[in-house]
């Protein structure tokens, strides 16, 4: 298992944001929410969660949940082997701050979008939830849908029923 | 032995004082000075009092001075000589008394002392540089805590006094002004004032009313408006042209020897350069020999002092200009501390001292310990060292003796680190007494509080999240369990009610037990809300045990109608929820007439448990060790199904349930059938057998907490680290023990 560690960037830090990929769709999220990205380890799973939450993994020390982001946008679930990437974001919540590791399927690179680049969401349909969405970036001819790593990773807030948990 | 001080001790009369007393010895270990009746002293008279410190001192014993309203003799701010005289040495006291009670004096008392050193700079700060919101509320805080402390250990006298300071801070608080000459004067005498009731309670005494004067002076103040000085920015333009601007000087004086024969005396002196702005500073009295060498006359003290002042050179030179000839003298500007930094320092500082709350206060013996462990794993250490210099001809036993050894040096100081942490329930227990009389007074009924065990330690963190679930479960207990007096004469009881609050360690965990001897749960009128709020069906004829455990229910409370002390239903559960993330437990037992009894259950130490580890289908658990009653491989003959769900095995003579671990936790299911092992725990709700495929080791796991990243998991106490980097669940014994319920899904949010 690799682990690559992503490197201060020089210049502004708010206006950089680390792209990746899931199924077809490029997403992007703020560079300053970046710990690290990591490939996969197998996590130990919980029971009694969202079918979303992989599990939790050892970090260093700490205990770090894994989320696989497509369960999360209700895409259709990959199995996670050796190519699987693990971005490893830093989310706020309230008073604090969760470190908090997400399945994606490749990370692309550290784009800087020019002023107003950043257009307001339209309806995506179904692709995700609007309340994870931020906007719509678009930088050097490639659009990607940026997210917003605090709602999206927002544990305490009540999931809509309907959800199925994990079935053995 | 004590020694009764003259009115004035100067030089005139400090030879004759000082020949009334043994200077040989031999000296008693307590001697106590009393100065109540000194109304001057100067640097002679101190350096007296100092070589009889010394002198008792080098003798093995202590001098006490018994101040009286001499300033200079308890918190005078322009002597530094005195501060450190006055204040009795606190290392002694802390090792000479026992009993909680004298502890917890001890720290109000420090605390008390913390706060007026704190009020004092900080009025010393607004005279000399104005308003500073956050000095001023540092100051006032301080003010605030003093009285809030005092009020607990009922010493009313402090209370009322520090109450009228707090009264005029809190005014020049809301009006962004600070305290004007005269304001300022009062409050520091209030201060002094303070400092001469702490005394006399540190000295062994009671608290006497604060001084008639000093009162009636407050008092004043707060009854006729006074002048505040408003903020600098109101840009008032200034008088004196010849003022340069506040900088900071380093004063070195050192009399000579003989220099008080002239009549000179420092004190003078050093008043007289206070006045010119704040002086800080320390005297050096290391030359100050012992009674026997001493020559009274001489001075043999010196000072280094920081005089921050906006004054010209020439009136700082002032006060020192009829001893010229006869001192060391040397006035300098201070390189380091421009007057911006001296301000700057001074805030942080206030600020600093207000933000102690993640502090702890450690007894020495206990860091003395700690060192002696330190020692020994040095010492294991090198053996080590010393055993792997040759690894070719490495002696097996040898080293596995040292490594057991370096086992049992790491899990001492590991305890020991622990402990620490670890302060006396008592600190816990505090509010209590004085909650229980205002409740019983205010219901009017008649209860007694008793208390055990206060001396049994528990982690900090631990002992402070159990402060309110505490508060709650007397309350309720003086609320709601005892009955009043009529009740209970007629029901064959002492009328006065006893609540009692314990705690003892037991196997590896900190029990403590709230009863009272009142009418016990109600369980048929909890019975009869529950089917009312739709918990239990209608003709539902629910076990004992069930009704007991609704008592932790959100929204359920019996108590007929909603007072402000309880009665809204809303805090047993949450006090549950705290004894959990706490990784206890709470339980409770009932006898109608008899009492209730809650029993709470919580780990020695948050972050470290003996373990044991075993395995579910491929994932390992782990629970406590001080959980495990037995393991055993079932025997068919015992496993009984009772009703769809239900499975029970016969254990001797006792029938206990079987938890399907697999099926609760996730995992796929396995063809019901016969468990491979049995692992029978303790828990909550009795005993419990777990369905679990192998045992595996028993070992120490650092608990770490799945809440910080995520979300508490029902069912899930932590999760740690294994030896092999993976990660094993910690299972909370007692919720995976209860049936489960309907509503313990994914809906349940944290």
């Amino acid at each position: 298992m690799e682990q690559i560690q992503q490197s201060e960037h020089e210049r502004s830090p708010a206006e950089q944001l680390l792209t990746f990929r899931l199924a077809d769709q490029e997403y992007a999220v703020d560079i300053l929410r970046v710990q690290e990205i990591r490939g996969w380890t197998t996590p130990t799973s919980l029971p009694n969660v969202p079918v979303w939450i992989k599990g939790i993994v050892n970090l260093r020390g700490t205990i770090v949940p894994i989320v696989d982001l497509r369960e999360r946008f209700g895409l259709f679930a990959e199995a996670c082997g050796a190519t699987t990437v693990v971005i490893v974001l830093r989310a706020r919540s309230r008073d604090r701050d969760r470190v908090v590791g997400v399945v994606v399927d490749s990370v692309n690179d550290v784009v800087r979008p020019k002023e107003g680049a950043t257009q307001p969401p339209p309806d995506l349909g179904t692709v995700v939830d609007l309340r994870f969405v931020l906007g719509l970036v678009s930088s050097e001819e490639r659009l990607s849908i940026l997210l917003d790593v605090d709602t999206l990773l927002d544990f305490d807030t009540i999931e809509a029923p309907g959800l199925q948990t994990r079935t053995p | 032995m004590r020694l009764v001080l003259p009115s004035q001790v100067i030089l005139r009369t400090v030879a004759q004082i000082y020949r009334s007393w043994p200077a040989d010895g031999p000296w008693p270990a307590r001697v106590e000075v009393d100065a109540s009746s000194v109304e001057r002293i100067d640097a002679a008279g101190l350096q007296l009092l100092i070589s009889l410190r010394k002198t008792v001192a080098s003798a093995g014993g202590e001098a006490v001075v018994r101040a009286g309203t001499e300033p200079c003799l308890h918190r005078c701010r322009e002597a530094p000589l005195l501060r450190h005289l006055a204040r009795p040495r606190r290392d002694r006291i802390m090792s000479r008394e026992d009993g909680i009670l004298e502890q917890l004096k001890t720290v109000f008392l420090e605390e008390l002392e913390d706060g007026l050193s704190l009020m004092e700079e900080g009025l010393l700060g607004l005279e000399a540089h104005g308003f500073q919101k956050e000095v001023l509320n540092s100051v006032f805080r301080a003010a605030h805590s003093i009285k809030g402390g005092a009020g607990t250990f009922g010493q009313q006298p402090i209370v009322d006094l520090t109450h009228l300071a707090e009264t005029i801070l809190d005014d020049l608080r809301n009006r962004d002004a600070a305290p004007s000459k005269e304001v300022s004067r009062v409050l520091l005498e209030t201060v002094d004032e303070l400092g001469t009731m702490a005394s006399a309670l540190r000295g062994g005494g009671t608290c006497q009313p604060a001084s008639a004067v000093v009162t009636a002076r407050l008092r004043g103040l707060i009854t006729s408006p006074y002048e505040g000085v408003p903020k600098r920015s109101s840009g008032k333009p200034s008088d004196n042209v010849t003022e340069a601007p506040a900088r900071s000087l380093k004063i070195h004086f050192s009399p000579h020897e003989t220099m008080m024969r002239s009549g000179n005396d420092p004190l003078a002196i050093l008043r007289e350069l206070a006045r010119l702005g704040t002086l800080r500073g320390t005297c050096d009295a290391s030359r100050v020999p012992v009674l026997g060498e001493l020559d009274p006359t001489q001075i043999h003290a010196t000072w280094a002092l920081d005089l921050s002042t906006s004054k010209p050179d020439a009136e700082v030179h002032e006060p020192f200009a009829w001893v010229e000839g006869d001192c060391d003298l040397s006035i300098e500007p201070s390189p380091a501390e421009t007057p911006d930094e001296a301000r700057a320092t001074d805030e942080l500082r206030a600020l600093t001292r207000g933000a102690d709350a993640a502090s702890v206060r450690v007894a020495t013996e206990k860091i003395d310990h700690l060192v002696n462990l330190v020692g020994e794993l040095v010492i294991t250490q090198s053996i080590l060292t010393q055993l792997m210099r040759d690894p070719t001809s490495l002696d097996l036993e040898e080293t596995k003796a040292a490594v057991a050894q370096l086992e049992r040096n790491s899990r001492d100081l590991q305890d020991a680190v622990m402990r620490v942490r670890m302060l006396p329930v008592a600190f816990g227990f505090s509010r209590l007494p004085r909650l229980v009389r205002d409740l019983a007074t205010k219901l009017q009924k008649k209860v007694r509080l008793e208390t055990a065990g206060e001396s049994t330690e528990l982690d900090k963190t631990v002992l402070e999240k159990m402060a309110d679930p505490l508060v709650h479960l007397v309350r309720n207990a003086v609320d709601h369990g005892v009955e009043a007096p009529e009740a209970r004469r007629a029901a064959g009881k002492d009328e006065v009610g006893v609540v009692s609050v314990s705690a003892m360690h037991q196997a590896g965990f900190v029990v403590i037990r709230v009863a009272d001897d009142g009418g016990g749960i109600p369980l048929d009128r909890i019975a009869a809300k529950a089917r009312a709020m739709g918990i239990i069906d209608q003709d539902a004829t629910p076990a004992r045990e069930t009704l007991l455990e609704l008592v932790f229910h959100p929204g359920l409370s019996t108590a007929g109608e909603v007072t402000d002390i309880s009665g809204r239903g809303v805090g047993m559960d949450v006090v549950r929820r705290n004894i959990q993330e706490l990784g206890g437990h709470i339980g409770v037992e009932s006898t109608p007439q008899r009492g209730t009894v809650f029993t709470i259950r919580l780990p020695l130490t948050l972050a470290i448990l003996d373990g044991q580890l075993f395995r579910v289908g491929d994932a390992t658990y782990v629970i406590p060790l001080s959980s495990v009653v037995e393991t055993l491989v079932p025997d068919p003959k015992h496993l009984r199904m009772v009703g769809p769900k239900a499975e029970l095995y016969k254990l001797r003579s006792t029938y206990i349930p079987v938890v399907r671990l697999g099926r609760r936790l996730g995992h796929e299911e396995r063809s019901g059938g016969l468990p491979r092992l049995l692992l029978v725990v303790d828990s909550d709700a009795g005993q419990v057998a777990f369905a679990i495929d192998e045992l595996a080791a028993q070992q120490q796991v650092v608990i770490k907490s799945l809440e910080k990243n995520f979300r508490r998991v029902p069912g899930i106490a932590g999760a740690t680290i294994l030896g092999n980097g993976r990660v094993a669940l910690i299972l909370d014994v007692s919720a995976l023990a209860r049936p489960v319920r309907a509503d313990e899904s994914i809906t349940e949010a944290a």
